[in-house]
């Protein structure tokens, strides 16, 4: 990038409702036709009026693919009109960012809902045989976003330790029943098994599928990451992705969010030499008020350039978890106050914590408005 | 109850012994309960949805709710489990019941993960010195639950935790926080007791899932002991996530009749100086994994720990934490596994 802090975002961002309708062969009501012609306006979406068209067309397997395809679209103008530099999908093609992957891929067998908080639920697998690649997952979401935008592109997924840490891992667990006794020493090694596994056969043919056709930039998505206690995984995940990234022309960031405590992931973490940019959630952590002299939420930059990491940092300036829209003055002072900690303002990418899906598309596209602005008022500012 | 049981020695090996030698011909009981938050049945899954997307109201949310109950009820019985619990529907998680029944605690805006799982609970702040609103608090149990008296166990978090799992914006250092929620969560204990109960488990998840400080460990155990000092029913306090490895003196030191571990974060190798007076509950079952557990492997695996550590007071066979990080149709399956162990070492095979 030629700029200092680049903007981006780095997760999914909510589907609509005429999409989920839609998608679903379902009626939708007025306000959400309503709401599927104001964004068209608004962000100036070329041919918006075939997605209207389909909206109130008869249901058939094409309309559905239409919508969702318009779904993409409108999420990729929404980022480029918000003034972001790096654009993706949003995940719109994506059900969820587990499910999406591990359904792709045949060893996995989902067998039920898990509450992850509240009544919100996931579906959760359970490695079941041999994990096995088969075929491109997202390869197709590239190619699309490609085709539908000039900015730079790049291509999230979850990476291997969130795949393995939130599947049942009941395969690899049986191999080594008659050979562990102990529980705790049983599953601690069937989870390193499914780990490398994982990273072996389904993150790295993922990757190599993607680089082959022209894909420069991957997110690695690792919110499991720096759960559990101790070193001995950071390790492991440093190995396991060392194993599934090595060798590609690609660049590499890995997203980890709502950690206790990020400064546990170093210095092991910078192990993983191929990983060049972390994004990570601070805005969460910090105080919203202008003019601290020291922003807690962002201590863990001061880290990184005492380690002298020389890392990118995706730098989380906007809380994903609530409606109020970061004034782009916090915004701004957040960026400086991270540059004089690392030392480099290059490296210095801008984005929320994490993906906004929880917001509606009002308040993501207002949030994220005011961090550009915020961007540009950093830079003014350096100049 | 459970029967008098002899349980047999399979091919496991066996960590060296610590405990009093088991004279020959001594007999053990075993006994079976569940020990945190049960899963939701698909339909009360489907239900919350649907009340979440204002497609049903509170009534008929609070049939499936019901009929959840009378299922998991039911099976609990005819699986003849020495302690009832309440599967804990209407909780959202573990502290919400308490940010919603203790005056003081207000629900903060973050959700926060609970422990090492993709599970999220809301954070408390403390704003206030808590106190205990009891209708709150009741309402959060299925009225018909009291039904099963002396069979009946609730299932709380332990002070330190609650005060763990909370930001704390009013009191002026940990201690005197603490000790205050231990104060507060004793009238709590005795609230539930005075309903007839058999067994009040507190939860403690917080106190080793890192290594600790000496002085929280210190802290826990005063707190604890406060809130437990006039309570005359089976008090268990369960640690899920725990590695109590190099801690079991200190946990003697907790005014617990049982002590519940979680065999899958704790090895059975680590186990030095357990007190035989003390029950204790084996979290054998995995209520983090999906793969159903072999019925000999678990009758070899408590043989294991009854000759490493000698007759024990009180022995039960239990998942090593909540089962609502299961879908509901496996963690049935479990409980199924659990009785099946039950029976099978009573019948001596």
């Amino acid at each position: 990038m030629s700029e200092p802090f680049p903007c981006q975002e780095i997760g999914s961002i909510a589907k609509p409702n005429w999409r989920v309708l839609g998608y679903r062969g379902a009626p939708i009501t007025d306000e959400d036709f309503s709401e599927a012609k104001y964004w068209g306006r608004k962000l100036k979406v070329e041919g918006y009026e075939r997605l209207l068209e389909l909206l109130k067309s008869e249901d058939s397997p094409e309309v559905r693919e239409g919508i969702r395809e318009w779904s993409a679209i409108y999420a990729i103008r929404l980022q480029e009109s918000a003034g972001l530099d790096i654009v993706f999908d949003g995940e719109q093609w994506r059900t969820e960012m587990y499910e999406a992957l591990v359904r792709e891929v045949s060893g996995f067998r989902f067998v039920g809902h898990v509450r992850s908080w509240d009544n919100k639920y996931y579906r959760k697998a359970s490695v079941v045989d041999e994990i096995r690649w088969q075929k491109p997952i997202y390869l197709s979401e590239y190619e699309f976003t490609r085709a539908h935008t000039e900015k730079a592109v790049k291509v999230p997924f979850t990476g291997p330790y969130t795949v393995t840490d939130w599947s049942f891992n009941e395969h690899y667990l049986k191999q080594l029943r008659d050979k562990l006794n102990d529980p705790r020493e049983l599953k601690k090694e069937a989870y390193r098994d499914l780990l490398f596994e994982v990273s072996r056969k389904l993150i790295r043919p993922e990757i190599e599928s993607l680089v082959s056709n022209g894909v420069k930039w991957i997110q690695i998505d690792e919110p499991a990451l720096s759960t559990q206690p101790g070193k001995g995984q950071i390790s492991d995940f440093v190995q396991a992705i060392n194993e599934a990234i090595s060798g590609f022309d690609c660049k590499f960031s890995l997203h980890v969010c709502y950690s206790s405590d990020y400064s546990a992931l170093f210095p092991e973490l910078l192990e993983a030499k191929k990983i060049s940019h972390y994004a990570l959630e601070f805005a969460n952590r910090d105080s919203n008020k202008l003019g601290e002299q020291r922003r807690i939420g962002y201590d863990v930059v001061k880290l990184l350039g005492e380690l002298k990491a020389e890392k990118e940092i995706g730098l989380g300036v906007v809380d994903v978890h609530n409606d109020s829209i970061e004034p782009s003055g916090l915004v701004r002072e957040r960026i400086l106050h991270a540059s004089r900690l690392i030392g480099n303002p290059g490296l210095i990418y801008v984005n929320p914590d994490c993906g906004l899906r929880t917001r509606s598309w009002k308040v993501t596209y207002n949030k994220l408005v005011s961090m550009s602005k915020g961007a540009s008022m950093a830079r003014e500012a350096l100049e | 109850m459970a029967s008098v049981i002899q349980l047999i020695s399979a091919n496991v090996p066996v960590p060296e012994r610590t405990g009093p030698a088991k004279a020959e011909g001594v007999t053990t009981k075993v006994e079976t309960y569940l020990v945190g938050l049960q899963p939701r049945t698909e339909e009360l899954i489907s239900g919350t949805r649907d009340w979440d997307r204002k497609r049903i109201g509170d009534e008929e949310l609070d049939e499936l709710r019901n009929a959840a109950a009378a299922r998991d009820f039911s099976l609990q019985t005819r699986l003849n489990f020495n302690f009832v619990s309440d599967p804990m529907f209407y909780w959202q998680d573990l502290i919400r019941p308490f940010i919603d029944s203790l005056e003081g605690l207000d629900i903060g805006p973050q959700l926060t993960r609970w422990f090492d799982n993709n599970t999220f609970y809301r954070k408390p702040r403390i704003n206030a010195y808590p106190n205990i609103l009891q209708r709150k608090l009741l309402k959060y149990y299925f009225e018909h639950f009291w039904d099963f008296g002396k069979k009946a166990k609730v299932i709380i978090p332990a002070p330190y935790c609650l005060y763990c799992a909370s930001d704390d914006n009013y009191f002026p250092d940990r201690r005197s926080g603490v000790l205050s929620f231990a104060q507060e969560m004793e009238r709590v204990a005795l609230l539930l007791e005075e309903k007839g109960i058999g067994q009040i488990e507190f939860l403690e998840p917080f106190l080793f899932f890192r290594e600790p400080e000496q002085s929280d460990i210190e802290l826990a155990i005063d707190a604890f002991n406060l809130t437990t000092q006039r309570l005359k029913c089976e008090v268990l306090l369960h640690f899920p996530f725990a590695n109590l490895s190099g801690h079991f003196r200190e946990i003697l030191d907790f005014n617990a009749s049982v002590i519940g571990i979680d065999f899958f974060s704790t090895s059975l190798a680590d186990i030095t100086d357990f007190d035989t007076k003390k029950g204790l509950a084996i979290g054998c079952i995995d209520g983090r994994n999906s793969l159903l557990e072999d019925i000999d492997w678990i009758q070899s695996f408590v043989s294991s720990v009854v000759d490493r550590l000698g007759d024990l007071k009180h022995l039960a066979v239990v998942p090593n934490c909540d089962l609502e990080f299961l879908p509901r149709s496996i963690a049935e399956e479990k409980m199924n596994v659990m009785s099946e162990v039950k029976k099978k070492v009573e019948s001596g095979v």
